[in-house]
């Protein structure tokens, strides 16, 4: 059986000479899976392999049964536009463009374009569709933590990751973001995978995988 | 949404940055266009009158004064020479003449010159008369292309000549000039004169509002003393009135490389009381003179130009800096390298673009008052809407600038690490 995602003898290995092994992870479509470690164990460079944006110095990364990294670099960077996601635990936008504007602009490097109905949608689902013309600025943190939600299935990726969407927030909030992810992922039939230390979301997850028991080694 | 719409939503989100870089590259395109404008009228202008005319006879005095005043018509005389000395060069048979135009400077009316001479001077200039004919007597005149433009003056008009060659002057002449013709339009300096015989300028001075007291009445055919009215405008009786003076003879030579054509106003000066001067010589030292103030602009054109570069690679820089993250983000959802590096040098060439139409509005409306200014000053009509080379040439000037300006941060965005950027 294929996996959405399946991560097989990955290591990467830092500038500094610090070397971690990363555990075979598999994730199916449609289902959830929460990465649980404490701040530095390599929550974030799990996730940036996993979405090709680090190389690994060792092992194989495989979405869809593609091998990511045997991609050439504009055929990877496409592929993740197309099937991959991400929440970043800051929410990042153009402040010269609108909240609209924004999503309209992560579609824009797809060959397939994104019918406008289905962003109003993504936006009716998230209540932000009265902030659609606001310019960034004139967001509060909570839209604009929906807005990256928005923008992280515009696209219908097979593939959703979120890097520590709940940590800053209240237990009614972490809740409500959560949620939130779930809709999204269900509504574009995704798997989901988020990157955290909060253990509060343990129970909104289909698997968890802790990195505690991380490998790492000291090289050269 | 186009990675234009974005550059071009980035570049008005910093209003202030975007009108500080247009300021300086439309002050640079512009300030060169400007002067090719400007410079490429004043060539043809000067040009236009002074082709065909090899060698210029007057009084005493400086190359430039005798050129300005008997070719362009925009200084005054050095002062007049005497028919009886200018007789060799008048009169047919010459060597080395194949024309030559008696000029006689008098007064203007409503700013535009009176100038006595005959007719070889419409042979001269390539002239032709449109309506009328050319004057026939004493009185008679036949008004350029451009005088009967402004001043409205028909065939048949009478009018009084005003002392001096500036239209300031108040003293009125009691002689009623006639309007005879009108002449087409040239291109040269007879588009603004009013021509006369030389009979009609001296009976206005001996008889009007000067002394006349050096007049001397001659016995000749065709010189009617009672009324001062000369019906023989030859060259040949012209010739007779040796005790009478001219301001400038015009002259072309039958070859102007011809080793003693060269030599002949040096000969003029070392053994006339006259002047002579070339004015393809004259005007070379001028434009060489006139030219160092053009390339010291020119210069200062280019220098705000590199600057404006600079500024706009500089801002670039500064955005990209600020931007790293949201560039970063953007890759991962799927923008390429080439993406970024578009946007970033769609960013410059927008500058660019804007800065250049700019910069060719400011060109063109400088050029307007300046042509405006030349036209109320000297009377010369530079055209109106001049078409000129530079233009495309600026255009893809002002290109090339965007690119380089913007080629090092669009570098910078294409290398950029994007699991950095995001770690940052």
């Amino acid at each position: 059986m294929s996996h959405l995602v399946a991560l097989d003898s990955v290591r990467h290995r830092y500038g500094s000479g610090l070397e971690i092994g990363l555990p075979d992870i598999t994730l199916d479509s449609g289902r959830s899976m929460m990465v649980l470690g404490k701040s530095g164990v390599g929550k974030t460079t799990l996730l940036h392999i996993i979405s090709g944006l680090l190389s690994p110095t060792n092992g194989v990364v495989k979405i869809q049964d593609q091998d990511i990294y045997k991609l050439n670099g504009t055929a990877l960077d496409r592929f993740r536009g197309k099937n991959i996601g991400i929440i970043f635990q800051k929410p990042h936008f153009f402040s010269s463009l609108t909240a609209l504007e924004n999503l309209q602009l992560s579609s824009s490097f797809q060959s397939k374009k994104v019918k406008q109905a289905f962003i109003d949608h993504v936006l009716n689902q998230l209540d932000i569709a009265d902030k659609a013309t606001s310019k960034i600025n004139e967001l509060s943190q909570g839209q604009l933590q929906r807005l990256s939600i928005a923008r992280a299935c515009i696209n219908r990726p097979k593939l959703i990751l979120a890097d520590e969407p709940t940590s800053a927030l209240d237990d009614d909030n972490a809740m409500a973001v959560m949620n939130l992810l779930r809709e999204m992922q269900q509504e574009v039939d995704a798997g989901l995978m988020i990157v955290t230390h909060d253990s509060r979301i343990k129970s909104k997850v289909d698997q968890i995988v802790d990195l505690s028991s991380i490998t790492q080694s000291a090289q050269g | 949404m186009k990675l234009t719409t974005v550059a071009w939503k980035n570049l008005v989100s910093q209003p202030s940055q975007l009108v500080l870089n247009l300021l300086l590259f439309s002050l640079g395109i512009g300030l060169s266009l400007f002067l090719l404008l400007v410079n490429d009228q004043i060539n043809k202008s000067l040009d236009n009158n002074q082709k065909g005319i090899d060698m210029v006879i007057g009084a005493k005095g400086s190359d430039l004064q005798i050129i300005f005043s008997s070719v362009y018509h925009i200084d005054n005389p050095t002062g007049n020479i005497k028919i009886d000395d200018t007789k060799a060069f008048l009169k047919e048979g010459h060597p080395l003449i194949k024309l030559s135009v008696p000029i006689s400077i008098g007064d203007n009316y409503k700013g535009f010159r009176i100038i006595g001479t005959d007719e070889a001077i419409l042979e001269l200039y390539g002239a032709s008369i449109a309506t009328g004919k050319l004057f026939s007597d004493t009185g008679s005149v036949a008004i350029g292309h451009s005088v009967a433009k402004v001043t409205g003056l028909q065939i048949g008009d009478h009018f009084k000549s005003s002392h001096g060659l500036t239209s300031g002057d108040d003293l009125e002449h009691e002689h009623d000039l006639v309007v005879v013709g009108i002449l087409k339009p040239s291109g040269t300096v007879l588009d603004n004169l009013i021509l006369t015989s030389n009979y009609t300028v001296w009976d206005v001075h001996d008889n009007g509002a000067h002394d006349h007291s050096d007049h001397n009445h001659h016995d000749h055919e065709g010189h009617d003393h009672h009324s001062h009215n000369h019906t023989d405008l030859s060259r040949e009786h012209l010739l007779t009135h040796t005790d009478k003076e001219l301001t400038n003879v015009l002259i072309q030579f039958h070859n102007n490389k011809n080793f003693q054509a060269l030599n002949l106003p040096n000969n003029i000066k070392k053994h006339t009381p006259m002047h002579a001067v070339a004015p393809a010589f004259a005007m070379s030292v001028f434009y060489d003179r006139m030219g160092i103030g053009f390339n010291l602009i020119s210069w200062i054109a280019i220098l705000i130009s590199i600057i404006s570069c600079i500024s706009i690679g500089i801002s670039l820089y500064n955005a990209l800096r600020m931007r790293r993250y949201q560039l970063a983000i953007l890759r991962v959802q799927g923008a390429t390298k080439t993406d970024l590096l578009k946007m970033i040098v769609v960013e410059g060439l927008l500058i660019a673009i804007l800065g250049f139409i700019v910069g060719v509005v400011l060109a063109y409306l400088g050029y307007i008052i300046a042509a405006n200014l030349v036209e109320t000053k000297f009377l010369y009509v530079w055209e109106t809407f001049p078409m000129h080379i530079g233009v495309p040439i600026f255009a893809i000037i002002s290109l090339v600038l965007g690119l380089v300006a913007s080629i090092t941060p669009a570098l910078q965005a294409y290398k950029m690490d994007i699991h950095h950027a995001l770690a940052e």
